[in-house]
C-alpha cells in the first residue's frame, strides 16, 4: 500500500513537473495581441523604447479589441532573436521599423501588404515615391515608408575657415561638384602632424592628424552606383557576379587611391574599430568632409564642438549623383496569426501625427510629404545653422531601385563577402584592386550557384 | 585468521529480502532527488545535443521544415568550404599561443604570490580581480585600451618612442591583440596553482634543502611535478575554453565597421563562423555540424592530454605499475 502510495507520488511529481514545463497560459478571450518586434533598426535605446511603450499605452487605451505591445532587442542581437522567436513558434507579429537589409534577411519571412492595401483603398499619395519604390518587390509590397534617411556630405566649417577654403556648394545643380573635385578640395584639409596639407611635397602620410574626407560611411554597396555601377554587383536574374568590372572596380580602385594614393581619407586603423564615437573621426572633429546618412543625426549633439552644415552628394564621374538612401518600414510576419490586426496597427502607426512623433523618436525624416516642413522646421530649431532642406532635396537622388541594401541571393553571404573586400582595401595600401575583386567575384558566384543549385 | 573472520562477517551480512527492500528505497528516493537535475540535463543539454546532431544531417534555415541530406553539411565543411579551414586555422593558431602563455603566466604569478611577501592579501585580490568581469565588459574595456589614436596602450608605448600598431583594428595585429587580453584572465588558473602550491608539503623543500637543493632544482623536481595535476587541470580547461573562444570577439566586432569577425576576416574565429551560419546565415544544419566538429575537436584533444597524462602527471597517492 505504501509503495503504490508512494509511486503514485512519484508519477504525480512528475507529471506536474512536465505539465509546467510543457503547458502554456490557458487559452483566454480578449483582445487580440500584436506583438511589435523592435530591433531590425532603431529604437532599442532605453529612451526611445520608454517612449515607444508609451505610444504602445496610447494605442491601448484608445482600442479594445486590439492591444499591442513592444518587443525589443539590440541591432546587434536582431537576427539571432528574431529567428530563435521564428524557431520556437513565437513570431512576433510586426517588425517595426524595419530596414532594407532587415526584410531582405528574412525576406520570405514577410507577406504582402498589397491586398491590404487595395481592400481598405489606402491613400499612398503622401508618401514619397522613391520611398514606395523601394518597398515594391516583383511578388510583394512590404508595408509602407516610414522614415528615410538619404545620405549628404557633411562637413566641418572650422576647418574649411582654417584653410581658408569656400564651403562646398549648398545645393544640387552645381555640375563642377564632383567627387574628382572633392578629393582636390579635401588634399588642402588633409593634414600631416607639421601642418603640411597633401599637396605638400613635405607632407608626411604616415603622420596624419586630419583628414579632408573621411569617405563614404555606408556599406561597400553604395559606391558601385555612383560610378555608373550596379550596386548588387550580379545581372538582373541574379545568376552570375558582375563584382570585378565597371562601377565595382573603379568604385573600389577610387576608395583603395582615396586612402593609399592621395591620403585624404583615412585608414581602418586611422578611423579605429569605435564608429560612431567621439573618437570617429568626424565626430571628433578630424575630417573636414564626410557622407553619411542622415541617421547621423543621433550623433549631431557630438558635433557641439564645432560648426558644420551638410553639401549635396557629388556627381560620379559619368555624372551621375546617387544618395545612397536608408529606409525604415513595417513588415507583417508570415506566421502573425492576426494579420489584419497587424496591419491595422501598423497603419496607426504611419498616420501622419503619430509617424512625426515615431520618427522624432527614430531619428528618421518621415516619408511623407506633408512633414516635409514640419520636419525641417522642428530640425532648423535645434541647429539653426544647418541646412535641413537640403536632406529633403537628397530624396530625388536616393538608390531607390536597386536600393544599396536590397535582397539578393544568399545575402548575408554576399554581404559579407563584399565587406570584407572592402575592408581589405581599407587596411592593406598593397592590394591589388582588380585581384581582390577577382576574388570577390569568384566568392560571390560561388553563393549565387550554390542558391540557384538549392532551388 | 584475519581472512578467516572477513568471511565470517561477510556470510553474517548476507542480503536478506528486507535489506534488498531498503537499498531500492533509498536508490528510489536518490533518483527522486537528483530528478530535477537529470530532467535538466535530458531536456537542456543531452536533448539539444541529439537534436543538433539530427540537425546536422540537415538542411535547416529555421523559417521551414528541415530537409534530410544525409551528410552532405560534413562533406561541404571539409572540400568545400575554405572559411571553415580559415576560421579552424586561426583558432589553433589562437589556442598553441594563448594556451601556453596562460598556464605560464598563471604558473609564475602564483609562484610570486606564493612568496612571502609584504600585503600579500592585497596582491592575492588585486591579480585574481580581473578574472571575475564578465567577457563582456573585458571585451568592451580592451577595445578602448587598443584603440590605435586612443587607447592607453598605444600612448605607453608612444612615451618609449614606438609607433604602436593598430591592434584591433589591423588584420596582422588583432590576434595578437586578443592573446594579450586572454591574459585578463589569468588569475583564474593562478587561484588554482595558489592552492596546490600551498597543499606541497614543506618537509620536501626542508630535506631538498638539506641535500643541497638550489631553488631552480626545488622548482623543478619539486614544485613542477607536484603541481602538475593541477597544471593538467588547467590545461584541459584551456583547451575547452580557448576552442570555444567566441564573446569577446563578438563584442568588439560586432558593432565595428569592419564587421563580424573582421578586420579582414583576421578574427573570424571557429565559433564566430559558426555564429554567423546559425544566425546570419540561417544554416542551422550546417552550423549543427560544425558544433559536432568542435565537439569531437575538443573530444580528442583532451583524450590526447588525458592519455600523455601518465607520462607527466604525477599523483602523490596513486599506484605506479
Amino acid at each position: 500500500m505504501k509503495r503504490k502510495l508512494f509511486n503514485l507520488c512519484a508519477v504525480l511529481t512528475m507529471a506536474s513537473f512536465l505539465l509546467a514545463a510543457c503547458g502554456g497560459a490557458p487559452a483566454s478571450k480578449g483582445p487580440v495581441k500584436i506583438t511589435v518586434f523592435v530591433g531590425f533598426g532603431a529604437g532599442s535605446d532605453p529612451d526611445s523604447m520608454e517612449a515607444l511603450n508609451k505610444i504602445a499605452e496610447e494605442y491601448n487605451s484608445s482600442h479594445t479589441d486590439t492591444q499591442m505591445e513592444f518587443t525589443f532587442s539590440t541591432w546587434e542581437e536582431h537576427a539571432a532573436k528574431f529567428s530563435t522567436l521564428l524557431a520556437g513558434d513565437l513570431a512576433p507579429d510586426l517588425a517595426f521599423p524595419i530596414g532594407i537589409q532587415g526584410i531582405a534577411e528574412f525576406y520570405d519571412e514577410w507577406i504582402d501588404v498589397a491586398p491590404f492595401i487595395k481592400e481598405d483603398n489606402y491613400d499612398t499619395s503622401d508618401f514619397y515615391g522613391p520611398a514606395l519604390e523601394l518597398l515594391s518587390y516583383p511578388d510583394k509590397t512590404i508595408g509602407l515608408p516610414v522614415g528615410v534617411y538619404p545620405s549628404v556630405v557633411f562637413y566641418n566649417e572650422d576647418l574649411f575657415d582654417q584653410a581658408g577654403l569656400d564651403y562646398p556648394p549648398s545645393a544640387y545643380g552645381d555640375t563642377s561638384w564632383t567627387y574628382d573635385q572633392q578629393v582636390e578640395l579635401a588634399k588642402s584639409l588633409t593634414l600631416d602632424e607639421n601642418g603640411n596639407d597633401a599637396n605638400s611635397a613635405d607632407f608626411d602620410a604616415t603622420k596624419i592628424t586630419q583628414w579632408g574626407w573621411g569617405g563614404w560611411c555606408g556599406p561597400f554597396r553604395t559606391i558601385p552606383g555612383k560610378f555608373g555601377g550596379n550596386p548588387l554587383g550580379m545581372d538582373a536574374e541574379y545568376k552570375t557576379a558582375e563584382m570585378n568590372t565597371g562601377g565595382y572596380l573603379e568604385g573600389a580602385q577610387f576608395l583603395h587611391d582615396s586612402i593609399w594614393e592621395t591620403h585624404v581619407s583615412p585608414t581602418s586603423e586611422e578611423l579605429s574599430s569605435s564608429f560612431g564615437g567621439a573618437d570617429n573621426p568626424f565626430e571628433g572633429g578630424a575630417t573636414a568632409m564626410w557622407e553619411c546618412f542622415s541617421w547621423m543625426a543621433y550623433a549631431y549633439p557630438t558635433f557641439n564642438n564645432f560648426n558644420w552644415n551638410v553639401a549635396p552628394v557629388p556627381a560620379g564621374p559619368k555624372g551621375d549623383i546617387v544618395s545612397p538612401t536608408n529606409a525604415d518600414t513595417f513588415a507583417i510576419s508570415a506566421h502573425s496569426k492576426n494579420p489584419k490586426q497587424a496591419w491595422d496597427v501598423a497603419k496607426w502607426l504611419v498616420e501622419p501625427e503619430m509617424l512625426s512623433r515615431i520618427c522624432g523618436i527614430l531619428g528618421c525624416m518621415p516619408a511623407r510629404k506633408s512633414l516635409s516642413d514640419t520636419w525641417v522646421t522642428n530640425m532648423s530649431g535645434e541647429y539653426p545653422n544647418v541646412d535641413f532642406q537640403l536632406f529633403v532635396d537628397s530624396i530625388q537622388y536616393m538608390d531607390a531601385s536597386p536600393n544599396n541594401e536590397e535582397w539578393v541571393p544568399n545575402y548575408q553571404k554576399v554581404w559579407d563577402a563584399t565587406e570584407n573586400i572592402a575592408d581589405i582595401l581599407r587596411t592593406d595600401g598593397t592590394a591589388d584592386v582588380q585581384e581582390q575583386l577577382d576574388t570577390l567575384n569568384a566568392e560571390v558566384q560561388g553563393y549565387l550557384d550554390e542558391y540557384w543549385a538549392s532551388k | 585468521m584475519k581472512l578467516e573472520s572477513l568471511k565470517l562477517r561477510n556470510n553474517a551480512v548476507k542480503p536478506t529480502s528486507k535489506s534488498i527492500s531498503l537499498r531500492r528505497q533509498e536508490a528510489r528516493w536518490a533518483y527522486i532527488f537528483i530528478s530535477p537535475w537529470l530532467i535538466g540535463f535530458v531536456v537542456f543539454t543531452l536533448g539539444p545535443m541529439i537534436a543538433s546532431l539530427v540537425l546536422s544531417l540537415t538542411k535547416y534555415n529555421i523559417t521551414t521544415a528541415p530537409v534530410f541530406i544525409q551528410f552532405d553539411n560534413y562533406i561541404k565543411l571539409f572540400t568545400g568550404d575554405p572559411k571553415f579551414w580559415h576560421s579552424l586555422g586561426i583558432t589553433v593558431r589562437f589556442a598553441m599561443i594563448a594556451i601556453p602563455l596562460n598556464l605560464v603566466f598563471g604558473f609564475i604569478l602564483a609562484l610570486l604570490l606564493n612568496q612571502d611577501v609584504p600585503a600579500l592579501a592585497f596582491w592575492r585580490t588585486i591579480y585574481y580581480l580581473p578574472s571575475v568581469i564578465a567577457g563582456v565588459a573585458v571585451a568592451i574595456l580592451w577595445s578602448l585600451i587598443f584603440n590605435p589614436r586612443f587607447g592607453i596602450l598605444n600612448w605607453l608605448l608612444s612615451l618609449v618612442g614606438i609607433d604602436g600598431p593598430g591592434w584591433l583594428a589591423s588584420p596582422d595585429w588583432a590576434v595578437p591583440a586578443l592573446i594579450i587580453m586572454s591574459l585578463w584572465s589569468v588569475g583564474g588558473g593562478m587561484i588554482i596553482y595558489l592552492s596546490g602550491l600551498q597543499s606541497i608539503p614543506t618537509t620536501l623543500y626542508e630535506a631538498a634543502e638539506l641535500d643541497g637543493a638550489n631553488s631552480w632544482q626545488r622548482l623543478f623536481y619539486i614544485t613542477i611535478p607536484l603541481m602538475s595535476p593541477v597544471i593538467f587541470y588547467n590545461l584541459v580547461i584551456g583547451i575547452i575554453g580557448t576552442f570555444q573562444y567566441f564573446t569577446e570577439v563578438y563584442v568588439i566586432t560586432a558593432t565595428a565597421d569592419t564587421g563580424l569577425g573582421g578586420p579582414a576576416e583576421s578574427t573570424l574565429f571557429y565559433n564566430v563562423y559558426l555564429y554567423s551560419n546559425a544566425f546570419r546565415y540561417l544554416n542551422m544544419g550546417y552550423a549543427s555540424a560544425m558544433a559536432w566538429i568542435l565537439f569531437i575537436i575538443v573530444l580528442v584533444l583532451t583524450l590526447l592530454v588525458f592519455r600523455s597524462s601518465a607520462l607527466w602527471v604525477y599523483y602523490e597517492g596513486a599506484l605506479r605499475k
